[in-house]
């Protein structure tokens, strides 16, 4: 079980972090200052920190800064009132591994606090990726489904890759957009959605298991269970 | 910078003025100088014809001939007329001819034209004087006056080119004091046309002369300064609302993504609580969308700016949007002329130009096109993005750049009338310009890469 540890000062939003990530079967530590959130850090082993980009005592930026200068690798996820694109840059730059807008969507947090923690235990020198028949070459850049080779644009393999990267993970169309577009605003159509329609048609042909599957509200998941389209 | 411009200025006007009032000062100075002189040159030659007169009357008769002659000859200068006529007009001694006609032999001075006794064609202009004697003879008496017709021409050639010069130097005068006006009324008037277009931070240019165009231009921008603060404060209180509401509703949505979860298979249920949910997500990014465009707005760092290629991020934008285009079987297409690298936020012209096609697709036809072209404007690049939908009409141009417009033609269509607002927050941040246009039929939307403002 993954052990987080939860920075903040606003007790509704605290809360509501607390819930959402214990639902999720995570051991949530929360700390309501910035001085009291660096001691925990310093002290426990976490496997992700959500932070609070302003707090008392010790704001945001510094308690990052001083993790990393201390040599502790622990990702984490800013949380912050200041949506500001300068704001998000100082907030990865001081060595936060990504940045949430307050108000956030509860499912939208948990997706990236998921994504973190999956990203951590994999390895950068990965080769291949595969999830059931579908195999991705990152080398040649060649997509199979079974023994058929998937004709897929540049952007559709980029998709795909950050899919099978995070499968079996819920991904909102706003982490789809920020990981594979690079671009940190809201896209406001149902573009995304287009995309990965047009993905599908490649990836989930007619008489082939569906491996890429919409979670009602949220956004996405790739995952070879079929159990998963009862409750999604 | 034309004539007709500056010569509708004051300065112009008031230098033209005070020029054609002093041109008639000094004619009428010099007038009054002419008739002074030509008044004190006529007494003298009359004072003279009259001393001449005094002196031949002292004359004896008979002796009168020769002190005649003599006086002649004595007037080498030949502007003197002595003439002796006998009773019956028969000239006995003198250097004119003939009595002049219709001057009366009574003692006072006329004027007349008298020919020489030498050359009779030449006439000579004189002040004359004709005295009967006591021996019934006629004394005539005259002073050539040529020099005053001299001096009246001379006189006419000063007033003339006095007059003109005057005036002309007056009007080159008021030209060169209204290049100035003009010049600074042009900045005005570009100022104002920026803010008549929604820049209202811009302010009118003061000068350090403080004349009467900088006491305006100062009163102007106090006003500009509160209808600013006035907009801000309206403006903020939208922004307070969106950003009040948009914390709850974010966790409205988050019990109701719960309800989602938990719910069972029930379809009624799960349909309301779906749409329930999609109602809650249209809300929100509507409020995401206005607060955006306050971000934008309120953005006075520009840390995100930098060199950027625009073929490379209409590429990025086109490849963005292709599959709507796709769906509808709409024709994408990009043309780009060999162009330099532009100073801009790359993230911010990517939404932009994606928000703008994305326009040009939901209202280009089934089977339309949509066509994006880059080349060189007048001040450098220029972006057009042409559909050929139904396009805008004329006099919703400007509307639909305001936020939560939605023209006749958008209404079948889905979204909440902010995505042109975001668009113009941009372009406006960049300092470039945007324009919406008639592709005929469609929009053509072009977004000129060029500084605006002064």
């Amino acid at each position: 079980m993954a052990r987080i540890l939860t920075i903040e000062d606003d007790e509704t939003t605290g809360q509501e972090i607390v819930d959402e990530l214990s639902s999720h079967g995570f051991e949530v530590e929360w700390a309501r200052n910035g001085k009291d959130g660096l001691d925990l850090a310093l002290r426990g082993n976490h496997d992700l920190i959500t932070l609070d980009r302003m707090l008392p005592f010790m704001d945001g930026l510094t308690v990052v800064t001083t993790l990393r200068e201390k040599g502790i690798e622990t990702p984490v996820l800013m949380i912050s009132a200041l949506s500001d694109v300068d704001e998000r840059i100082h907030g990865l730059r001081a060595g936060g591994d990504d940045y949430l807008v307050k108000p956030f969507a509860s499912e939208e947090m948990s997706a990236r606090v998921e994504v973190l923690l999956r990203r951590r235990s994999q390895s950068e020198r990965q080769t291949k990726l595969r999830v059931a028949d579908l195999e991705l070459d990152l080398v040649t850049r060649q997509a199979n489904r079974g023994d058929k080779t998937l004709d897929l644009l540049p952007t559709e393999f980029r998709l795909l890759e950050y899919m099978i990267r995070n499968s079996g993970q819920i991904i909102t169309r706003t982490m789809l957009f920020e990981s594979v577009w690079g671009y940190h605003f809201d896209p406001g159509t149902n573009i995304i959605d287009v995309h990965i329609a047009r993905l599908r048609r490649k990836v989930d042909v007619p008489g082939l298991s569906p491996l890429i599957h919409t979670v009602r509200g949220s956004g996405y998941m790739l995952n070879e269970d079929h159990t998963l389209n009862e409750f999604l | 910078m034309n004539f007709s411009e500056l010569s509708r200025t004051v300065a112009f006007r008031l230098t033209l003025f005070y020029s054609l009032f002093f041109a008639a000062c000094v004619i009428m100075l010099l007038g009054f100088v002419y008739w002074q002189t030509a008044e004190e040159m006529t007494r003298r030659v009359d004072q003279i014809i009259l001393l001449e007169k005094t002196r031949f009357a002292e004359v004896q008769f008979d002796r009168l001939p020769d002190e005649i002659d003599k006086s002649i000859q004595r007037d080498l200068r030949h502007i003197y007329f002595y003439g002796l006529f006998a009773s019956d007009g028969h000239l006995i001694t003198g250097n004119v001819n003939q009595l002049p006609q219709g001057i009366p032999a009574d003692g006072s001075i006329y004027e007349s034209n008298l020919p020489t006794s030498n050359n009779q064609s030449q006439v000579f202009p004189v002040r004359i004087l004709l005295t009967r004697l006591n021996s019934g003879n006629v004394l005539l008496l005259g002073h050539d006056v040529q020099q005053f017709i001299e001096f009246s021409v001379i006189m006419k050639r000063a007033f003339f080119w006095g007059g003109s010069l005057t005036i002309l130097i007056g009007l080159i005068f008021g030209l060169v004091l209204s290049f100035r006006p003009i010049r600074r009324v042009k900045q005005i008037q570009q100022v104002c046309n920026l803010i008549s277009h929604g820049s209202i931070r811009h302010r009118l240019p003061v000068s350090k002369h403080r004349d009467e165009l900088d006491m305006l231009s100062a009163i102007v921008n106090k006003m500009l300064d509160k209808i600013e603060r006035l907009m801000s404060e309206v403006k903020s209180v939208g922004d307070h609302i969106a950003h009040d509401l948009s914390t709850p509703l974010t966790r409205l949505r988050a019990m109701l993504y719960r309800m989602q979860q938990q719910l069972g298979n029930e379809p009624t249920q799960r349909a309301m609580t779906n749409q329930l949910v999609a109602e809650v997500d249209s809300l929100l990014l509507r409020f995401r969308a206005l607060l955006r465009i306050s971000e934008l707005e309120n953005k006075q760092r520009r840390s995100g700016f930098k060199l950027i290629q625009l073929p490379e991020i209409l590429g990025q934008a086109i490849n963005f949007i292709e599959p709507l285009a796709e769906d509808k079987s709409i024709k994408l297409s990009m043309t780009t002329d060999k162009v330099n690298s532009i100073y801009g936020d790359g993230e911010l012209l990517f939404e932009a130009i994606a928000n703008l096609l994305d326009n040009a697709v939901k209202f280009a036809p089934i089977g339309g096109r949509v066509a994006v072209k880059l080349s060189h404007g007048t001040g450098g690049m220029r972006i057009d993005i042409i559909d050929n939908g139904s396009g805008i009409k004329e006099n919703e141009r400007t509307a639909v750049l305001n936020r939560f417009y939605r023209g006749g033609n958008d209404l079948q269509t889905p979204g909440y009338g902010l995505g042109l607002s975001i668009v113009m927050a941009i372009i406006r941040l960049h300092d470039f310009g945007f324009e919406l246009g008639d592709a005929n039929p469609g929009t053509c939307a072009t977004i000129f890469c060029w500084p605006q403002n002064l």
